[in-house]
C-alpha cells in the first residue's frame, strides 16, 4: 500500500505536469496569426506547452520506484494554508491600514505560525516593521 | 557613479560580507536567498555601491556554508553540500579553526582565479559580442537553455519540465515584439507579465518558510568549541594550498567552467569537482584525503561565484541565480548590460572586478576567520525569529519592485510552487533561468524571422551563429552521454534539497 | 500544546478584526479642502525608470515643488505595455495629491483590447512633451529625400522594411499613417519588431532594415555622428531644435505624429486644486530650469492647456483609431 502510494506522487507530479502543457497548448491555439499565415505570439506557448505535455508524459513513463520512507508530505497543511491566507489578505490590509499596520499584523502573524509565543512575536512584528521602515522609507526614501 | 573607495562603497563591501557571512552560516538560507532579501535595498542604491555589495555578500556567503557543516554537521548553502561530511569529520579530528581555514584560504584562491577569468575573459567575449544580431543572440538563449537542461545534476527530466516552468512564466503579459495580451485571465496585474524578481524571492524565501511551518528543522546542537588559534585558520590552510596547488587550480578551471553554464552556479561547481577527486582518491582509506576533497570543493564553489558574471556582463545572460538578480538591478537602472556595457560604464566595470579581488582577499579571510570564531553563536540564532524577519522582507521586496501590492500575491504564489517542485525534486534555478532566458528566445527568434521573410534558413547562415547551434549540439551531446554517470553516485537530488 | 496555538490564532483574529473597524472608521473624512496643497503629491509614472516619460517627469516632480509649494514623489508603475500605470492613475483618489505621466499609448491600448481606459478617464492638466516621428535612413542610403522614398515603395512593394519599436508601438503607427497618407498599405513597407529604438538604430546602421520611424530626438546622436539621415520629421512645422530637419508636410505629406507625455489627474479632482496645478504646471514648464534638463534628456517641449488640450486629446484619440483599424491592429468589431 504505502508503496503505491509512493509510486503515485511521482505519477501524481507527471499528470500535473502533462495538464498544464495541454492548458496552455489549448488557450494559445486561440491567439491570432500574424498576416500571411506566419505563425505569431502563440507559437511560443504553443511549444511550451507541447513540450510540457511531452514531459509530463516522460515523467510518468520513466518514474522511478522509490524504496526509501517518503514523508515529504506529511506535515501541517493547515497552518501553510493560514500562512497563505495572511499573505493573502496583505494587499487589502495595505490599503486600509497602511503599510505600517499591514506588515506588523502579517509579521505578528507569521511569527505565530512559526510557533513563537505571542509576546515575543509581538515583539519582533513591531521591531521588525520598525526596522524595515526606518531603513527602506527613511534612509533609502523607498515609497512604501 | 558613487565610488567603490567612497565611504558608502567600503561600508557596503563590509556590511554585505557580514550579512553574507550570517546568510551563509545559518543552514537553509542561501547565498541566492542573501542575494534575492537584498533587493529591494540594492534598487534604491546607486549601482557603484549595490553591486560590490552584491559580490562581497555572495562570496562570502558561499564560504560561510561551510561553518554550518563544520559545526553542526548541516551545509549551510548546497554549494557546500558536496563536501560537509568531510569538513566535519575534519574538523573533529583537526579543531573547527584549522577546516574552516582549509575552506577560507581555497575559496579565497578560488575566488581570486575567478576573478581573473572573469576579467580577462569578459572583454573578449564582449569583442564577439559587438558583431552580434538577433540570430546570434537566439542562438545563445537556445545554448543557455540547453545547458541548463543538464546543469541541474539531478534528472535532467525534471530541470526541464522546470525550465519549461520557467519559460511558460514569461510568455504572461503583454508580448514585447507583437503587442498581444497573453494568459492574462483578464487581470490587468497579469497582463504587466510576472517580474522574475517578485518571483525569485517566493521561489527562494518565503517557500524557506512555507517549509518551515509545514515541518520545522530538528533543532540543531551546536557540538564543538572553536578552538584553534589564528595560525591553525591562516598559516597552515594556506600552506595547505601551496602544496596541492595543482588541485586548486584544477578545481578552479572546473568551478569557472560550470559556473560559466546558464542555471549551474556554485552549487554545481563544487559537486561536480570534489567528486573527481573522490574518484581520484578511491584507493585511499576514509579521512585521509578529507582536506583534498574540501578544498577542491571550497575553491571550485568561489570559483563559479566570480565566473557566473562572466556571460552576466557580457552578454546579460544570467550564470547562476544571484547573477539573474543582477541583470534584474541592472534593468531598473535603466543599464543595458551586454557589450554596450563596457563602453558606456567603465567606471562600474572595473570597479566590479576590484570588489572580486577585494572581496575574495581581504573579505573573506577577515569575515571567514570572524564567523568561525562566532559559529557556535550564529548558529544558534533561532529559525523562528529569522524567518519571521524573512518574511517581513519577501513582503516588502516585492512590493517595492513595482510598487503594487499584487506582486506580494505573485510571491506567495511562486512561494507556494516551490514548496511542491522542492518535494517532487525538481530544481529551482531552472525557472528563474526559463523565465529569464524566455524573453530573449522569443523576441530574437520572431525579430529574425520577420526581418528574414520568414526564410528560416537564415538561422543557419552566419558563422557566428553556427558556431553556437555547434556547441549546443555538443552541450546536448555531453548532457545526455555524462548527466546520469556523473550524479548517480553521489545522489545529489537528495542532498541539494535541503 | 494545540490549545495554546489555537488561543493564539484567535487573538490574532480579534487584532485584525480591531483594526479593520479602525481602519474603516478613520479612513475616510479628516480632509480639508483649503491650503491645497498641504502635503507631498505622488507622480504616477507608468513606464520604467530611465525612459523618456521617467526622465522628463522627473524633471517635471524636480522643479515642480517651486511652483507648487510641496514635494513631488514620483513612482514608476511599470508593466502591460503601460496599462498598469495608466490603470493605477486612473483609480487613485481624485483629491489633487496623485497626479501622473499619461502617455500617448493612452490613444492606443483600448484599440488593442489592452484596457478600456481613454483620455476620458482622466483630468487633463497639461501636455508637456510631444517628440515628432522621424524617417531616418543610413547615412550611404540612396534615399535623399521623402520623394525617393515613395517612389521606392510604389515600385517595388514589400522591398523595404521598417523598424523601430513592437509590433502596433507608437512609432510602427508613424509608419502605418504615413503609408496611409500616401495610398500605400501596411505590407508595402513591412515592419520589423524591435525593442525600442536603440536596438532597431543598430539593425539600421548593420543593414537589417532600411527605415526607422523612431523620434528625432532618439536618432539624433547617430544623425550628428553621421551615420544615419533624417528625411522628415512628422510634426505641423519645423522643431526649434532641429531647424535643419525638413517636416513631412513641406514635402506634400500630410501626417502628424509624435509620442507625447501629459500630466493628468484622476477624472473629478476638486476644480479649484486643478486650477492651481494646471497653474504650477504650466509655470514650471517654461522654467529655464525645467527646459534646460529636458532639452538634456533630447525631449520636444510641448505646453498645451485647456480647451485646446482637449482637441488635440479629442484628435489624437480618433487619428489612432483610424490608423489602427487600417492596419488591423483594432481588435473586436
Amino acid at each position: 500500500m504505502n508503496k503505491i502510494m509512493k509510486a503515485d506522487r511521482a505519477f501524481f507530479y507527471g499528470l500535473v505536469v502533462l495538464a498544464l502543457g495541454a492548458f496552455t497548448f489549448y488557450i494559445s491555439s486561440s491567439f491570432p496569426d500574424l498576416p500571411e499565415g506566419h505563425p505569431g505570439p502563440g507559437l511560443f506557448p504553443r511549444i511550451i506547452g507541447a513540450c510540457l505535455a511531452l514531459t509530463g508524459l516522460g515523467l510518468i513513463i520513466f518514474r522511478k520506484k522509490q524504496d526509501v520512507e517518503d514523508h515529504s508530505l506529511d506535515g501541517q497543511w493547515l497552518l501553510v494554508l493560514m500562512l497563505l491566507g495572511i499573505i493573502l489578505m496583505y494587499p487589502w490590509l495595505h490599503r486600509f491600514a497602511g503599510f505600517l499596520v499591514a506588515l506588523a499584523i502579517s509579521v505578528f502573524g507569521v511569527a505565530l505560525l512559526l510557533r513563537i509565543i505571542w509576546w515575543k512575536s509581538l515583539v519582533i512584528a513591531v521591531l521588525t516593521t520598525a526596522a524595515i521602515f526606518l531603513l527602506f522609507k527613511q534612509l533609502l526614501q523607498v515609497p512604501l | 557613479m558613487t565610488d567603490l573607495f567612497s565611504f558608502q562603497g567600503i561600508m557596503a563591501l563590509v556590511l554585505g560580507g557580514f550579512y553574507g557571512a550570517i546568510f551563509g552560516a545559518i543552514p537553509g538560507l542561501t547565498a541566492t536567498l542573501a542575494v534575492a532579501l537584498f533587493i529591494p535595498i540594492a534598487f534604491f542604491l546607486d549601482p557603484g555601491v549595490a553591486l560590490p555589495a552584491i559580490i562581497a555578500i555572495s562570496s562570502v556567503a558561499i564560504y560561510a556554508g561551510d561553518v554550518g557543516s563544520t559545526v553542526a554537521r548541516i551545509p549551510g548553502t548546497p554549494a557546500s553540500a558536496a563536501y560537509f561530511g568531510q569538513l566535519f569529520r575534519l574538523s573533529r579530528k583537526e579543531g573547527p579553526l584549522y577546516s574552516l581555514g582549509i575552506s577560507a584560504m581555497g575559496s579565497a584562491v578560488g575566488g581570486v582565479i575567478g576573478a581573473l577569468l572573469l576579467i580577462l575573459t569578459a572583454s573578449l567575449i564582449v569583442m564577439v559580442a559587438r558583431q552580434f544580431s538577433s540570430f546570434e543572440y537566439f542562438w545563445i538563449a537556445v545554448l543557455g537553455l540547453m545547458a541548463g537542461v543538464f546543469a541541474s545534476g539531478g534528472s535532467a527530466l525534471k530541470s526541464f519540465a522546470s525550465l519549461l516552468l520557467g519559460l511558460l512564466f514569461a510568455t504572461v503579459g503583454v508580448d514585447p515584439t507583437l503587442g498581444f495580451p497573453r494568459f492574462h485571465f483578464g487581470s490587468p496585474q497579469l497582463m504587466g507579465g510576472l517580474n522574475y524578481i517578485v518571483a525569485m524571492i517566493g521561489l527562494f524565501g518565503f517557500s524557506e518558510v512555507l517549509n518551515h511551518v509545514f515541518k520545522p528543522d530538528k533543532d540543531y546542537e551546536a557540538e564543538l568549541d572553536t578552538e584553534g588559534n589564528a595560525r591553525s585558520f591562516f598559516i597552515r590552510p594556506l600552506l595547505l594550498v601551496v602544496k596541492k596547488k595543482w588541485l586548486v587550480l584544477r578545481s578552479s578551471l572546473v568551478g569557472v567552467m560550470v559556473g560559466f553554464l546558464p542555471g549551474a552556479g556554485a552549487d554545481i561547481g563544487s559537486w561536480v569537482s570534489s567528486s573527481i577527486e573522490k574518484i581520484k582518491n578511491k584507493g585511499k582509506a576514509e579521512g585521509e584525503d578529507d582536506d583534498e576533497i574540501i578544498l577542491a570543493g571550497t575553491s571550485s564553489n568561489n570559483a563559479a561565484v566570480a565566473s557566473a558574471w562572466i556571460p552576466a556582463l557580457s552578454l546579460g545572460l544570467p550564470g547562476d541565480t544571484i547573477t539573474a538578480i543582477v541583470l534584474g538591478i541592472f534593468m531598473m537602472k535603466g543599464i543595458s548590460p551586454g557589450p554596450l556595457l563596457f563602453d558606456q560604464q567603465p567606471g562600474l566595470i572595473t570597479s566590479l572586478y576590484l570588489t572580486f579581488i577585494i572581496s575574495n582577499i581581504v573579505l573573506l579571510p577577515v569575515f571567514g576567520y570572524m564567523s568561525a570564531l562566532m559559529a557556535k553563536k550564529l548558529i544558534k540564532t533561532p529559525m523562528p525569529l529569522l524567518l519571521s524577519v524573512v518574511t517581513a522582507l519577501c513582503i516588502v521586496g516585492s512590493y517595492a519592485i513595482n510598487n503594487d501590492v499584487y506582486d506580494v500575491w505573485i510571491m506567495a504564489g511562486m512561494g507556494f510552487l516551490a514548496f511542491f517542485l522542492k518535494r517532487g525534486g525538481f530544481p529551482l534555478a531552472q525557472v528563474v533561468l526559463g523565465m529569464v532566458l524566455g524573453p530573449i528566445l522569443e523576441q530574437n527568434f520572431m525579430v529574425s524571422a520577420i526581418k528574414s521573410r520568414w526564410d528560416l534558413t537564415s538561422f543557419f547562415d552566419r558563422p557566428i551563429a553556427i558556431l553556437l547551434m555547434v556547441m549546443t549540439i555538443i552541450i546536448i551531446y555531453l548532457g545526455v552521454r555524462y548527466s546520469g554517470r556523473m550524479f548517480q553516485k553521489t545522489d545529489i537530488e537528495e542532498l541539494t534539497e535541503d | 500544546m494545540k490549545r495554546t496555538r489555537l488561543s493564539k490564532l484567535f487573538l490574532f483574529g480579534v487584532l485584525l478584526a480591531l483594526v479593520g473597524m479602525l481602519s474603516v472608521s478613520c479612513g475616510e473624512g479628516s480632509e480639508s479642502s483649503d491650503g491645497f496643497p498641504s502635503r507631498p503629491v505622488t507622480m504616477i509614472v507608468p513606464w520604467a525608470a530611465g525612459g523618456m516619460t521617467d526622465l522628463s517627469s522627473r524633471a517635471l516632480a524636480a522643479v515642480l515643488p517651486k511652483h507648487l509649494g510641496v514635494a513631488v514623489n514620483v513612482v514608476n508603475r511599470t508593466g502591460g505595455g503601460g496599462v498598469i500605470g495608466h490603470l493605477a492613475l486612473s483609480q487613485a483618489r481624485a483629491d489633487g495629491y496623485s497626479i501622473g505621466a499619461v502617455t500617448v499609448e493612452i490613444t492606443m491600448m483600448h484599440n488593442m483590447g489592452l484596457t478600456d481606459l481613454t483620455y476620458q478617464d482622466y483630468t487633463p492638466l497639461s501636455l508637456m512633451v510631444d517628440n515628432a516621428a522621424s524617417i531616418t535612413v543610413r547615412a550611404d542610403s540612396p534615399f535623399e529625400n521623402v520623394q525617393d522614398l515613395i517612389d521606392a515603395i510604389k515600385t517595388n512593394p514589400g522591398s523595404i522594411q521598417a523598424s523601430g519599436t513592437s509590433r502596433g508601438g507608437i512609432w510602427d503607427l508613424a509608419r502605418i499613417g504615413f503609408l496611409n497618407t500616401i495610398g500605400m498599405q501596411d505590407s508595402d513597407m513591412p515592419w520589423v519588431p524591435s525593442q525600442g529604438a536603440a536596438p532597431a538604430l543598430q539593425e539600421l546602421i548593420a543593414g537589417g532594415v532600411d527605415v526607422v520611424t523612431a523620434s528625432l530626438s532618439e536618432v539624433d546622436a547617430l544623425r550628428q555622428a553621421g551615420q544615419v539621415k533624417v528625411l522628415a520629421v512628422m510634426a505641423g512645422e519645423r522643431l526649434s531644435e532641429f531647424p535643419e530637419v525638413p517636416t513631412l508636410k513641406e514635402q506634400g505629406i500630410d501626417w502628424q505624429l509624435g509620442g507625447w507625455v501629459a500630466v493628468m489627474a484622476p477624472l473629478g479632482i476638486p476644480d479649484e486644486h486643478k486650477a492651481i496645478l494646471v497653474e504650477a504646471i504650466g509655470k514650471t514648464i517654461e522654467d529655464p530650469e525645467f527646459i534646460e534638463a529636458l532639452t538634456q534628456a533630447g525631449s520636444n517641449i510641448r505646453e498645451i492647456q485647456g480647451l485646446e488640450f482637449m482637441t488635440f486629446l479629442k484628435e489624437e484619440h480618433d487619428k489612432m483609431e483610424r490608423s489602427m483599424t487600417l492596419a488591423g491592429l483594432k481588435q473586436g468589431q
